[in-house]
Order: C-alpha cells, then structure tokens, then sequence
C-alpha cells in the first residue's frame, strides 16, 4: 500500500513541473533573436470643432427716421448691458432731424455663439460678407460689430470694435479678424453686440416691419 | 518473504524514480532557448490634433523620456501623445538592447532594430509618414527584464493636401538581437 501512493505523488509533480515551464504570459509575444515583431502605432485628427447659435443679434424693436443729409445710430453691446442711441435727432425740419428711439418693450439683445474645440487654444473669428438690415426697399446699415474677444484673457492681440464695410458702403480690403481662444474645458463663449445706422433718404419713417439681414462668422484655428 | 522476492521489488522502485526525474531535466533544456517574452504596456501614439497648414512638412516629435514636441502649425488636441512601452522579460541578464544596431551583422551584447513602418494612414486621405525611432536602451536586470520606451517623428506630406478627421494607423517592426 505505501509503494502506490509513492508512485502517483511522483506523476502528479512531474505534470506540473512541465507545464509551469513551457508557459508564457499571457498576452505576450515571445521573442527570438532576429525575428520581427510587427507592433501598432496611431494618431487622430481632428480639424472640426462645434459652433452653437444660442441666441441671434436682434435689435428689437425701433422707431426709426431718415432725411436727406443726416444719419442716426443705435448700438447693443456684446454683454447686452448697454444700448444707446448715437444720434436721437432734433426734430422735423431741425438740423439733424434722422433719429433711432429704442422700445422698451422689446429691447435689443447681443447675439450668443458657443465654441467648443481643443482646450487653451487660439480660436481666430472672421467677419465677412455683411448685409443690410432690410424690409424690402428700407434698410438700415451694419455699421460695426462689437464682440466680447477682449474679456477673454488670450494671449495675443484681439479688437474691440471693429469696423466693418456693408452692401453700400465700399467693402475692407480685407475682413475684419480678431482673436479668441478656448478655455480650459475647450471652450470659448462669443457675444456679438453691433450698431446700426439709418440712411440717408427722403425725410420720414422707416415703414414698421420686420427688417433682417446678416453677415458671416468664421472660426478657425 | 525470501531475499530473491526482496531484492526484486526494490529493483523495481529505482526504475520507477529515475523516470521521473528524467522528465523535469528533459523540460529545462528545451526552454532555454527562445524563452524572451514582449508585452505591450501602450502603444506608440501621437495623441489627438488639429493641423493648421500642410503647405511644408510639420512634424511631432515623441521622445523616450515621454515628451512631446509639436510643430508650431499643429494644435494639440485633447488626447495627448506617448511613447510606446514595453516590458521585456526572460532576455539574457545584464545586457543593453542598443538602437539601431548594424545588421546583419548584429552585436554580440544585445540590440533592437525599429523597421518597416507603414506610415500612418487612413483610407482615401493623405498619410503620416514615421521615422527617427529612438528607445531609452534599457538595460536588461539580473532576471533579464527591462521596460523598453519607444518615440519617433512623425511628419505630415507638406505637399497641401488635407488630411481628414479621423483615426490614423500603422504598424512597424521590432527585432531584437541577443
């Protein structure tokens, strides 16, 4: 009886014993001298980042008058604090009788845009291609933008009130550029204010309407 | 029981315990030979980025030590670049792997070559090409394990040409010699 129980401890060590040196880690590749082992590599590009309209330039609502020599303004800042009028007119046959009044009804509201891109990076911000505000033959001007660049701690040059060119007043010679940049989470917050300006015309008031028009925003890196 | 019937039941149990510890000896000298194992711990990456021009080569820089040197025309992304990691085990002890050793005549010491890279491309888009491999040249510890670091260049076309968003890949080779 002792002899049999020697023998199948001895089989059961020897087993066990082989198996523990032919294995290898799992996962691994084994190596020989002068053999390849081919191995990946990768990278990613990502050149789009996600543009977001929140909210649109509005005016709101405005009384509005042209003559034939003078002009009047009305500007909404990018934090939408501060609305005013440039230029509130004298009066029927005074001397600068063109005039924009603002309701307080229905105030004017900076347009919002979201950026969300790679973290901490320069975003540059285009302004091209600029309409008049119109409703049929009446229009106003797109006389400037005014964006929230400055309040954004990049690092580089940015604008604070830009001036641009409209359908009828002779274009830049070359777009209106200034600089943003992302934040720490990647991403940048842009607020458009603007003014408007009357045109010079035939004295009287603008026809009530709902007058639109636009201009395009370009971000790159 | 008589000494003939002794003296062959003990004959009997030699022939039995030499077999196996035949076997276990038999074991250890076929896994001598071809016993070095590689793991990968990460892959070579050159992370996540946008590219500003392609009008000349821009390049990423990814050295042993993990650092990361970008093109001013490349913005990096949110995904960071790395250099590939190794683990090496079961190579002869106390030895160098060498970069770049001249074959085929290899050192006697140990070496690695980094060859055959296929570039890193995406279907239908411009492709990265891949050069300058440089590794840390571990040195193997008394057990024949070390950690291998692997960085390289990484060059775009330069011809103007985009390259679209997307997952680039490739593959290259690693030989070492001992």
């Amino acid at each position: 009886m002792t002899l049999r129980s020697f023998k199948k401890l001895a089989a059961v060590s020897a087993v066990a014993l082989s198996a523990a040196m032919y294995s290898h880690t799992a996962g691994a590749a084994a190596v020989q001298s002068g053999d390849p082992t081919t191995v990946t590599t990768g990278a990613t590009v990502e050149n789009t980042f996600t543009v977001t309209v929140v909210k649109t330039l509005d005016f709101g609502t405005v009384g509005a008058m042209t003559d034939p020599t003078d002009t009047a303004t009305f500007t909404v800042e990018p934090d939408g604090s501060d609305t005013f009028v440039d230029d509130p007119g004298n009066g029927y046959l005074g001397t600068d009788p063109a005039a924009i009044v603002s309701s307080e009804d229905d105030p004017a509201a900076a347009a919002n845009i979201t950026v969300a891109g790679f973290k901490n990076v320069n975003i540059w911000v285009t302004y091209d291609n600029f309409t008049d505000v119109a409703s049929g033959g009446d229009a106003f001007e797109i006389q400037e933008v005014h964006d929230n660049l400055s309040t954004l701690n990049c690092a580089g040059a940015a604008i604070t009130t830009p001036t641009n060119g409209s359908a009828t007043l002779a274009a830049p010679a070359s777009p209106t550029i200034g600089l943003g940049c992302t934040d720490a989470s990647g991403d940048m917050d842009y607020l458009i204010g603007g003014t408007i300006e009357t045109k010079v015309g035939a004295y009287g008031p603008y026809p009530d309407g709902a007058y639109a028009g636009s201009f395009d925003v370009t971000f790159s890196y | 029981m008589t000494p003939s019937t002794k003296s062959h039941i003990f004959s009997g149990m030699i022939k039995k315990i030499a077999l196996f510890l035949a076997i276990p000896l038999i074991c250890a000298y076929e896994n001598t030979a071809g016993a070095a194992d590689m793991v990968q711990i990460q892959s070579l990456y050159f992370g996540q980025f946008a590219y500003v021009d392609n009008s000349v080569p821009r390049t990423i820089v990814i050295a042993p030590d993990d650092t990361v040197t970008y093109d001013d025309d490349i913005i990096e992304g949110n995904i960071p670049a790395r250099r590939g990691e190794y683990q090496l085990t079961d190579f002869p002890p106390n030895m160098m792997i060498h970069t770049g050793v001249t074959v085929p005549t290899p050192p006697t010491d140990g070496g690695v070559t980094l060859t055959n890279s296929s570039g890193i491309t995406l279907p239908a888009s411009e492709s990265f090409t891949l050069s300058n491999f440089t590794t840390n040249e571990p040195i193997t510890d008394g057990n024949g394990d070390a950690t291998l670091y692997i960085g390289a260049t990484l060059t775009t076309s330069g011809n103007g040409q985009n390259y679209d968003t997307g997952s680039y890949t490739g593959t290259y080779d690693i030989t070492f010699y001992f």
